[in-house]
């Protein structure tokens, strides 16, 4: 590179830090920063009357799994605790399963639509995705409630003499989530779908494939990076899930989110509601990480 | 004889899940919307049609507050998110990579990767701890946090329009002697004017639609009308939560259209 | 319109259809894409019976319906009326996947995420043979098309020669009785292609499959038939050798498509046809009043002016290619002749703008074409 080449490179670097400084100022102090307030807090002792006393402990991160018994002063497993981190793993997972054995099949419908209709189909999905969180478990809620329109079908055609109880169950907050969190498994399958070689599915059938075994062989290999995005973009929220679980599950099926805001409120832990927080925000870069050097994995298998 | 040809992308049974799930993934709110006009009090019995609930929710003095609240939010959210991502966006494309702009890409996209509920903690404590030294507890907390995480979602379409952009017409803008900023005001800015509306709208309604760091990070006093609504579910189901609702659906179909006639490739000669 | 000279032996039923040796055919197959008045004909009434053991190729322009009668023999589409019979039995409204017959597809659509070896074995593997049978035949055909080094690669790391002849071993793996190739060697340069060309003709001579070939170029399908079918417009024009195709073409589209050709308009004279500049070219058994003469200017020779018997004409221009030099005559009525010379030795034709000459057309090479 001349002189001036490289004057001129190095001016583009400046001015690209320059741009996009104002934007990670904010992000420092509104977002990655706090989160290491957060590590720091998850070492200090639980203030009387909530917030903290700077007082180094390690009481928080042992309260995430484990109980003093109160008589003899023992550490033992905090069944409770386990309890809500098995359902939250339970039901992301499961939530995550349904959503792609529905949504692929949706996914697989809009990409495989005529180039003309395909923007609106793509559009009638994208809507639900962005739909205020609140309202759509709220929805759901009206649904599946005592009082609510399933019931009262139910009731009024004399299928059932009793209502069904089945907001405040696990399995509430499963049909919440995956009502919620299907257009994000749907997403990135249509994006991987799309760029999808459909010609290669001529080949199959040319060489005697069915249609199930070109599902099976062809079409599922090659859209293993969709399925893997799709994946990860609805078990990550689901886990730190707090709105669904708290309306359809009352204060009793908890799941992690909702422990963690009992800790800043009735629970006054605040130390063992950060140090849940950061094993949270672990897990889920675990999952990240696993997501991109699969991806990365992939790209080199063409 | 057959007149149709072997449909090579057809998997039995995908269309009809797929209809079904369209079909599920609106009835819920579909009956939101409609018993929202309901006369009666039951979400399950139709009592006839009624804008009461319409009524009632305008009048309440709460709601009022709450709804102002949102947009005032919303509003500054938007603008300083989309003024930022712009600007980011400008600085992270279209440049020779350069080192440490998979670090810029990372800290804009962040606030996708982390839960949110993490982010509510996070900023929790830092409020919690400026509220007791500075007392102060107006609305600033809310607007920067929440322009915060709306970064990403305006980013992301300003630097798709970015992408998409024909670099030949700064170079021509440039041939015919406009300097950096003529260039960027007159060529650049107009045509990635779509980006940023487009930005702009995810940003807001982005902004509108936050529950979890709002309720966590607001003082006393202090609603948007997700939370208001979170709130009353809480206690009882009045139907008058159904209206407002109806409401935030209808305003986020509007945006989003909006956010779709801007983005939608047209043929323009030369773009 | 000349019509498809009907192939020896095209009879229907299963036992006629194995006796008499053919393959696969199309009879009186009509395609039609869309409804009502925007339907568009991409077949058009088409007969054809591709013979055991043949390489045929299917040529013509771009849209002249030749890559749908293949799909239409590959399953991917389904007649709007007329059948399509393999060996006999009607397989018109069979799928892809129930017919013995696999296709080269012109993107090769090799399976990204399979090697070559799982590529090629994907097809034995759905019609169920048993593993022994599916890897000895895989060797068999990597062996085949000389890529045993290259059996675990996978189709990004190989260059568009080896991916076309990975695409080839995948679909003769499976033996099918017909094989078709759509254009397949569009994409390669042209040493490759002049390579593939033989490679081609090697393989179909060794295993005796059938090969339905479908291209656009007309010296390929020269070099590599051994019978070709001109399409145009979704009609078959003329069905026959390569050299019945260039040497007796049976209609204008042919004889222009094929190769380079003088057209001369004539009416009917006492022996034979007058041209427009006057002369008269003896044809005999004339009967149309009017029609087109064609040439191919190889076959123009060139005499000194005043031969009698020769069309007088004035040189034009002469253009040096090499080889050849070809001849810009004009008639004495202005009508344009080419003729095509081979170059001398010094490259000089000793020809010069303007002069006087007169023509001579070979003795049977002269086409009679009826307008």
């Amino acid at each position: 590179m001349s002189r001036a080449e490289q004057a001129a490179s190095a001016r583009s670097v400046r001015a690209g830090w320059w741009l996009s400084a104002p934007a990670l100022l904010l992000l420092t102090f509104a977002a990655v920063g706090p989160l290491l307030i957060v590590l720091i807090y998850s070492f200090l002792t639980p203030g009387k009357y909530g917030n903290v006393e700077w007082v180094f402990s390690w009481a928080g991160w042992v309260s995430v799994l484990f109980e003093r018994d109160v008589f003899d002063d023992t550490l033992r497993l905090a069944d409770a605790n386990l309890t809500i981190f098995f359902r939250s793993v339970k039901l992301s997972f499961i939530t995550t399963v349904l959503t792609f054995l529905v949504g692929f099949p949706t996914a697989w419908f809009i990409a495989t639509r005529p180039p003309k209709s395909r923007a609106g189909w793509l559009f009638l999905i994208t809507i639900p995705f962005w739909t205020n969180l609140l309202i759509r478990t709220f929805a759901i809620n009206q649904i599946i409630r005592n009082e609510g329109v399933l019931n009262t079908i139910l009731l009024n055609l004399g299928v059932i003499g009793a209502p069904i109880q089945l907001t405040y169950t696990d399995t509430a907050l499963l049909v919440g989530m995956v009502y919620v969190y299907l257009p994000l498994m749907v997403l990135p399958l249509f994006a991987t779908i799309d760029r999808f070689d459909m010609r290669l599915l001529e080949a199959g059938y040319d060489l005697y494939a069915s249609r199930w075994r070109v599902l099976w062989r062809i079409i599922l290999p090659i859209t293993r990076p969709g399925i893997i995005a799709g994946s990860i973009l609805v078990f990550v929220p689901c886990l730190g899930a707090y709105v669904t679980p708290r309306i359809l599950g009352g204060g009793k099926n908890m799941m992690i989110g909702n422990f963690i805001e009992l800790q800043f409120g009735q629970g006054r832990n605040w130390p063992l509601g950060s140090a849940l927080s950061m094993a949270l925000l672990v897990i889920v870069t675990f999952a990240l990480l696993a997501y991109v050097r699969t991806i990365g994995g992939d790209r080199r298998n063409g | 004889m057959a007149k149709r040809s072997f449909a090579v992308n057809d998997l039995p049974g995908f269309a009809t899940i797929a209809i079904i799930v369209f079909l599920a993934l609106y009835a819920p709110m579909a009956v939101l919307v409609v018993f929202s006009f309901n006369a009666g009090e039951s979400p399950a019995q139709w009592a006839g049609f009624s804008l009461k609930w319409y009524q009632l929710a305008l009048q309440n003095d709460q709601v009022q507050a709450a709804a102002i609240t949102s947009l005032k939010i919303a509003f500054a959210a938007a603008l300083l998110s989309t003024a930022l991502a712009t600007m980011a966006a400008l600085g992270t494309t279209r440049r020779k990579n350069f080192k440490g702009q998979t670090f810029i890409y990372a800290m804009i996209n962040q606030p996708l990767m982390v839960p949110e509920i993490v982010t509510a903690v996070a900023l929790l404590l830092v409020t919690a701890a400026i509220k007791k030294a500075t007392g102060y507890t107006g609305l600033g907390y809310l607007i920067l946090a929440h322009a915060a995480f709306c970064i990403p979602f305006a980013y992301l379409p300003i630097r798709a329009r970015l992408e998409g952009m024909d670099l030949a017409l700064e170079t021509a803008a440039a041939d015919l002697y406009a300097g950096p900023w003529q260039c960027f005001r007159r060529v650049t800015l107009p045509l990635l004017m779509p980006g940023i509306f487009a930005g702009a709208m995810l940003a807001f309604v982005t902004s509108l639609d936050d529950v979890v760091i709002t309720e966590f990070i607001k003082s006393p006093g202090q609603d948007t009308l997700p939370t208001y609504m979170l709130g009353q579910l809480r206690r009882s189901m009045k139907p008058d939560v159904n209206a407002i609702s109806t409401g935030i659906l209808a305003l986020t179909l509007i945006l989003l259209t909006a956010f779709y006639l801007a983005t939608r490739t047209r043929k323009q000669p030369g773009a | 319109m000349a019509k498809s000279p009907a192939a020896p032996g095209t009879a229907s039923g299963p036992a006629l259809g194995i006796a008499t040796g053919i393959a696969i055919e199309a009879d009186h197959v009509v395609k039609e894409f869309g409804q009502g008045a925007t339907a568009f004909r991409a077949l058009d009434d088409v007969s054809v019976a591709i013979r055991e053991g043949e390489f045929f190729t299917l040529l013509g322009p771009s849209g002249c319906g030749k890559t749908t009668l293949l799909r239409l023999f590959a399953g991917f589409e389904m007649p709007s009326a007329g059948t399509i019979r393999l060996q006999g039995q009607d397989i018109s409204n069979l799928p892809p996947n129930q017919r013995p017959v696999n296709t080269v597809f012109q993107s090769y659509a090799l399976f990204p995420h399979m090697t070559v070896a799982q590529n090629i074995a994907f097809g034995l593997q759905m019609q169920g043979r048993p593993a022994a049978e599916v890897k000895s035949q895989t060797e068999k055909m990597l062996a085949l098309v000389q890529l045993d080094a290259l059996a675990a690669r996978k189709p990004a790391q190989l260059s568009g020669g080896q991916q076309q002849r990975v695409a080839l071993a995948r679909a003769l793996a499976p033996t099918p009785k017909v094989l078709l190739l759509d254009e397949p060697l569009s994409a390669l340069d042209l040493k490759l292609r002049k390579e593939m060309q033989i490679e081609l003709k090697r393989l179909q001579t060794e295993t005796g499959i059938t090969f339905v070939f479908v291209t656009h170029d007309q010296e390929e399908a020269l070099t590599m038939s051994d019978r070709v079918g001109v399409m145009s417009a979704g009609k078959l024009q003329q069905v026959g050798s390569p050299r019945d195709i260039y040497t007796k073409p049976v209609n204008r589209f042919v004889a222009s498509f094929i190769g380079e050709t003088n057209f001369l308009p004539a009416v009917r004279a006492a022996e034979g046809y007058r041209l427009g500049c006057g002369s008269v070219v003896p044809v005999s058994g004339a009967k149309a009043d009017k029609a087109t003469l064609a040439i191919r200017p190889e076959q123009v020779r060139l005499t000194p002016a005043a031969e009698t018997g020769s069309i007088p004409a004035t040189i034009t221009n002469l253009v040096y290619f090499g080889t050849d030099t070809h001849c810009h005559l004009a008639l004495a009525d202005g009508a344009e002749v080419v003729a095509r010379l081979q170059s001398p030795a010094t490259g000089e034709a000793g020809l010069a703008k303007g002069q006087e000459v007169g023509l001579r057309f070979t003795d049977g090479a002269l086409q009679v074409l009826e307008d």
